[in-house]
């Protein structure tokens, strides 16, 4: 509410009887008093991430004293290789990442000529066969849960790679901001691509493509956020120890230290990590995409 | 390129996607409910087929009606809040500037944590011995709480993280809206002499209407499938308080097998979220102001 409170203040400000000098000083007071509150707020809603670190990097014992230590006495950052070394952790790690990149690969892979099918190509049954496609977004995955366990266990396909994959290559969401982008790109590059004699398929590869770099990523942003956080799916269809996802192991792990809180806070920082990162490197490309993404955890 | 070679280009182009929704998407939630109308138990053989008995007794199952209304409850904690802050947080970071970059920032980033590491993080925050938050409030000479362990209120405990995670996300929306709103509005109703908080209220409000609508659909329908906070959180405990939908759900199918049982709830599911959201568009749809 600062910039509510501030703005009230500056209409107060702008009264025409007050002195040019005197304003400009109230109106700096103010904008300096308005930047202290936001970034007070941001540390606040941070701060859960900040303690999450801070307890990460604390010798084991310092976390369970009272009054709670905040910043710690010295900076354990062994913490973080123990986890390492603890069970599993590394391989689970590299368990979502495989997953991740190879899910994003799938979905550009089959999103890219699909959606440049519908954007551009004439055809009998394409609007009908776009509803379908979309259609399957309003299926909640909790239905297909019980169902894909059944088809993927009599395939022999419980516990692998492509059962982690393989059902989320094809993803509506994906095709549907590709195709809104695809729609957007001047039809006059293409006609003067057709007159140089390219066909669809290299107009879309050469054109096209090279044009939606944005909407690519932001794409491949939103598949690695919602495949490197999916919990319950990977937690059906993953059995042995190896094969778990980072998310699932580190309920896992839980279970196993429950009260090492230093370690599940390390495993959960490293598991926050790329997303956080990824995150602030795309995010001023998201504005207008993410808030029709419907994108999930 | 022949025309023939043309003609069959797009669905060239369209049948790897087609292929893998049919068999990942579509193809299993018709299986669902061809299997809802059974009672096998994902082991033998067999299945009987038995109609719509699952979906009779669902109806009348004294822990579905019990995980309904704790989801319902997990909406009311949920979902009023996230919005509230979502349009404050919204107002806080509109104006662009360093600070409010930063704070939007601040506001946006837990929505890509993956909710296991946002539960565990909060259960630490809500450690009854050790724990941030009772260290808060006896520094603030206030009673220690113990949120997770008991039953009443536990789900607030596992509300608090979602709000957390939740609301930047929907601020991100409102913002995307608060763009599209005409600044001469604004202006028009200064020079009337409106502060801040009335055109915030009169002006800002109500043009949002599309924007909070979207994500009071969207928050319906996550608050429905809530799962990991729960299963990470309090295992639908103490005394089954935290016992929602999707956790009762993956409970039948998956500890107890009942599977002709879980798929009639999840059909149920499916059907409740498609009912509720053709209400919503229905019923809020008209009367929310498009600009």
């Amino acid at each position: 509410m600062t910039t509510t409170r501030s703005a009230v203040l500056l209409d107060r400000v702008a009264a025409p009887a007050m002195s040019r000098g005197r304003h400009r000083t109230r109106l700096r007071v103010l904008r300096t008093l308005s930047a202290t509150l936001k970034i007070l707020a941001a540390l606040i809603m941070l701060f859960p991430i900040i303690w999450m670190v801070l307890t990460a990097l604390e010798p084991p014992k310092a976390a369970v004293t009272w009054p709670p230590t905040i910043i710690p006495a010295h900076w354990e950052w062994q913490n973080l290789l123990r986890v390492g070394r603890a069970g599993p952790f590394a391989r689970w790690y590299l368990n979502s990442l495989i997953v991740a990149v190879a899910t994003i690969a799938g979905n550009l892979l089959v999103g890219i000529p699909a959606a440049y099918a519908f954007a551009r190509m004439r055809f009998r049954g394409r609007n009908a066969l776009f509803l379908v496609v979309l259609g399957s977004l309003m299926i909640p995955g909790e239905v297909l849960l019980v169902p894909l366990f059944v088809m993927l266990s009599g395939w022999g396909w419980v516990d692998s790679y492509q059962a982690l994959i393989v059902p989320f290559i094809a993803n509506a969401f994906v095709i549907f901001l590709l195709k809104q982008f695809f729609e957007g790109v001047p039809a006059e590059l293409e006609e003067a691509a057709v007159l140089d004699g390219c066909g669809p398929i290299r107009i879309m590869r050469h054109v096209v493509v090279p044009l939606a770099v944005p909407a690519l990523a932001v794409s491949a942003f939103l598949t690695f956020i919602s495949s490197w956080n999916s919990y319950l799916y990977p937690l059906i269809v993953t059995r042995s120890e190896s094969m778990r996802t980072v998310t699932v192991g580190l309920s896992l792990f839980r279970s196993e230290n429950g009260t090492d809180w230093p370690m599940l806070m390390s495993a959960a920082t490293l598991i926050a990590l790329p997303a956080i990162v990824v995150f602030l490197l795309i995010e001023r490309h998201l504005k207008n995409t993410m808030a029709f993404s419907g994108m999930k955890g | 390129m022949t025309t023939r070679g043309r003609r069959w280009l797009p669905f060239l182009f369209l049948t790897p996607a087609l292929a893998l929704l049919a068999c990942f998407v579509f193809y299993p939630v018709v299986s669902a409910a061809v299997t809802s109308l059974t009672n096998w138990n994902g082991i033998s053989e067999t299945r009987d087929f038995i109609g719509l008995r699952n979906y009779a007794e669902l109806l009348v199952d004294p822990a579905v009606l019990r995980a309904v209304g704790n989801t319902l409850l997990y909406v009311a904690l949920t979902l009023p809040a996230s919005l509230v802050l979502a349009f404050l947080a919204a107002l806080a970071v509109e104006r662009s500037s360093i600070a409010s970059t930063v704070l939007r920032m601040a506001f946006a980033v837990p929505f890509v944590i993956s909710i296991p590491v946002v539960a565990i993080v909060w259960v630490w925050i809500f450690d009854p011995n050790f724990g941030l938050l009772n260290y808060v409030l006896s520094v603030l000479g206030l009673p220690g709480q113990s949120l997770l362990t008991s039953s009443s209120t536990a789900m607030l405990g596992v509300a608090i993280p979602s709000v957390w995670r939740q609301f930047g996300y929907f601020m991100l929306i409102l913002l995307a809206g608060m763009k599209n709103v005409d600044p001469t509005y604004h202006e028009a109703a200064r020079i009337d002499g409106a502060g801040a908080a009335t055109r915030a209220l009169r002006i800002t409000l109500p043009l949002l209407g599309p924007q909070l609508f979207f994500c009071l659909v969207l928050g319906v329908i996550d608050a429905f499938q809530v799962f990991a906070q729960v299963d990470l959180m309090t295992q639908g405990g103490p005394l089954e308080s935290t016992d929602v939908i999707v956790y009762e759900l993956y409970q039948q199918g998956f500890t107890y097998f009942h599977i002709g049982y879980a798929c009639a709830m999840a059909i149920l599911l499916m059907l409740g979220l498609g009912l509720v959201t053709f209400v919503q568009q229905r019923w809020l749809g008209s009367k929310v102001f498009y600009q």
